[in-house]
């Protein structure tokens, strides 16, 4: 018999293990239940004061916790989770012994305040400077916070806890992250390189200084009055995104693999897309052709065409500029059959993951193929005539659903779509 | 040679920014550009560094994957000062003497991110212009070359964690 191979003749890429954590819950079956549910994950922030805050509300993970709070150890233990179920879903290697390469896309890595001020307390002066901090620096005695603010901090501890082959690779392209992390291992697999790839991507960035840095951007929704009513993709009276925090993970391997050890495969990656927007640092550019483009390059990498995506899991994030240029990129390329798609977005209940929301909704395309259950976009209760999309509103529907489009477009200029199938194409 | 020396242990951190414009010869050709130097293979591998002598193994296996090498050639390497990897890189090193070696931290400092970009920008230019820079040591680890490098190793270990290796080589 000869290897199963894609019409391009490369190694056909498939999913034979995934784990999720999201506000939600942890794990696929709970989030599942509560994503086709249309329930939502956002609530009013306890993790710090909020007062002068003019967003009071994210899609915190509270039931994982950590003390003392950095977002960087949060981003760990929510990919340990999500990696977890990940693995043992799969059964591929054994016990900390995964056989081939991470790709964990991760958020931007700083000291945070907790440890900043505790560095500033060390120094027994109140009139702190830098020649006091390096003062107390020097000693040795916050080594560990050198390691674990160092951007491959988290891949590290996943590569030695799971025992990943060779060097972890941590990426960062923003709201793409995710999508990007997975396409790694597509194309590490496909260039024969490896016989299985472990994707992770994670976010636990709900700290104050982050939510403060997205605020003056003017990009997050201050809707804070019911929280679970403040992501409104698609919906004229959407005001922002909802910062949110989770992780998901996906077990590749190529095709041929998974068959050889009777492995049960979940779906097919059958594409990956990407494309730059260099227009402005936070805008996108006002033709869209940086989504047109990564969208078309998504298909043409599946080597399939447009009529054939019978579903498309949106970036959706509810800010009044991303959702009207996801319509004038979808609606180019699909043409008349834009409004008979079902576009939804998991982000109007789980909120916007950042980093890890590729990876977090590749999760949930594949469970929507798996289940034959489009999940909605809630809050969706003021149509905008502008965007006429059909946005599955507030209510699941069951559907036939071969083929799915799950896109990351983030505002820093980085695009990443991801075709996912039941079968190979 | 500040960095490779025995007693002053630590990194002296250094500003630096690499861009290299890497195509394939065909594609370079067909444009007629001129290549400063083909880079032949990079590998890169992770030592968990719980025991000692892990980094100098993983070097040795890196070293092993990089290609035919031929005998006196040359080694640039972004070895850090930090400890213990830097004295595991120097065993690793103390197995290549007829190797002339040169640390890029002597004269850059630990530049983190841009160390192994920097190695590989210098190794091309070194082979471009048929000349490899001059010993910057009091060691005596950096041997003099007088010959054109026609092959060089580069090499990067992380201070804390990773490690690389690529080798550049003269277009023929």
């Amino acid at each position: 018999m000869t290897a199963p191979r894609d019409k391009f003749g490369r190694p056909i890429v498939v999913v034979t293990g995934m784990g999720v954590v999201t506000s939600l819950g942890a794990g696929k079956a709970d989030n599942w239940k509560k994503l086709s549910a249309g329930e939502s994950g956002i609530r009013t922030i306890t993790r710090f004061p909020t007062e002068g805050l003019k967003t009071t509300m994210a899609g915190t993970v509270d039931f994982v916790p950590v003390e003392p709070f950095s977002s960087t150890d949060l981003s760990e233990r929510l990919a340990d989770i999500a990696t977890e179920e990940a693995v043992a879903q799969s059964a591929l290697g054994s016990k900390g012994d995964f056989p081939g390469p991470l790709f964990l896309a991760v958020a931007p890595v700083e000291v945070e305040w907790p440890q900043r001020l505790e560095l500033g307390r060390a120094t027994g002066e109140t009139d702190i400077d830098y020649d006091a901090i390096l003062r107390v620096s020097g000693g040795g005695q916050f080594t560990q916070y050198h390691r674990r603010f160092q951007f491959g901090s988290v891949a590290d501890h996943l590569a030695g806890k799971f025992g990943t082959k060779g060097s972890p690779i941590s990426l960062s392209t923003a709201c793409a992250s995710g999508g990007t992390a997975i396409q790694l291992g597509v194309e590490a697999i496909r260039r024969g390189e490896a016989d299985a790839a472990l994707c992770v991507a994670t976010d636990g960035s709900v700290n104050p200084e982050a939510l403060v840095r997205f605020s003056l951007l003017s990009a997050l929704s201050t809707h804070n009055d019911p929280p679970q009513a403040a992501v409104r993709p698609f919906a004229k009276n959407r005001d922002g995104f909802v910062m949110a925090e989770g992780a998901g993970a996906l077990v590749l391997e190529s095709l041929e693999a998974a068959t050889a050890r009777g492995a049960k495969i979940l779906g097919v990656l059958a594409g990956c897309g990407e494309l730059a927007d260099s227009f402005h640092r936070t805008r996108s550019s006002p033709d869209g052709k940086p989504i047109i483009g990564c969208v078309r390059n998504a298909l043409s990498d599946a080597g399939i065409c447009p009529e054939e995506i019978d579903y498309i899991n949106a970036h959706g994030t509810g800010t009044p500029e991303n959702d009207k240029m996801e319509y004038l990129g979808i609606s180019t390329v699909f043409g008349e059959r834009t409004g008979q798609i079902p576009v939804s977005s998991n982000k109007s209940m789980v909120g916007h993951t950042l980093s890890a929301a590729g990876a977090v909704e590749a999760v949930f395309s594949l469970l929507t193929l798996e289940h034959q259950r489009i999940p909605p976009t809630i809050n969706y209760d003021v149509p905008d005539p502008a965007i006429p999309f059909d946005v599955v509103p507030n209510k699941a529907r069951d559907a036939r659903v071969t083929a799915v489009m799950s896109n990351s477009f983030g505002f820093g200029g980085q695009n990443a779509s991801l075709i996912l199938t039941r079968e190979p194409v | 040679m500040v960095r490779l020396r025995r007693l002053a242990i630590g990194c002296a951190l250094g500003s630096a920014g690499a861009f290299l414009v890497i195509e394939s010869r065909a594609h370079a050709e067909a444009r007629g550009a001129k290549p400063y130097a083909r880079l032949t293979n990079v590998v890169a591998d992770l030592a968990h560094r719980s025991q000692s002598g892990e980094v100098t193994a993983t070097l040795q296996k890196l070293w092993s994957k990089l290609g035919k090498l031929e005998a006196k050639g040359t080694i640039i390497t972004g070895a850090t000062g930090a400890e213990p990897v830097t004295s595991e890189e120097r065993a690793f090193l103390g197995e290549h003497p007829d190797f002339a070696v040169r640390a890029t931290g002597t004269m850059f400092g630990h530049t983190v991110e841009t160390q192994f970009p920097l190695g590989l920008a210098l190794a091309a230019l070194s082979i471009s212009r048929g000349a490899l820079f001059p010993p910057n040591d009091s060691t005596g680890l950096e041997i003099e070359m007088s010959t054109p490098p026609s092959q060089i190793v580069v090499i990067g270990a992380g201070h804390w964690r990773g490690e690389g290796m690529a080798l550049v080589e003269a277009v023929k």
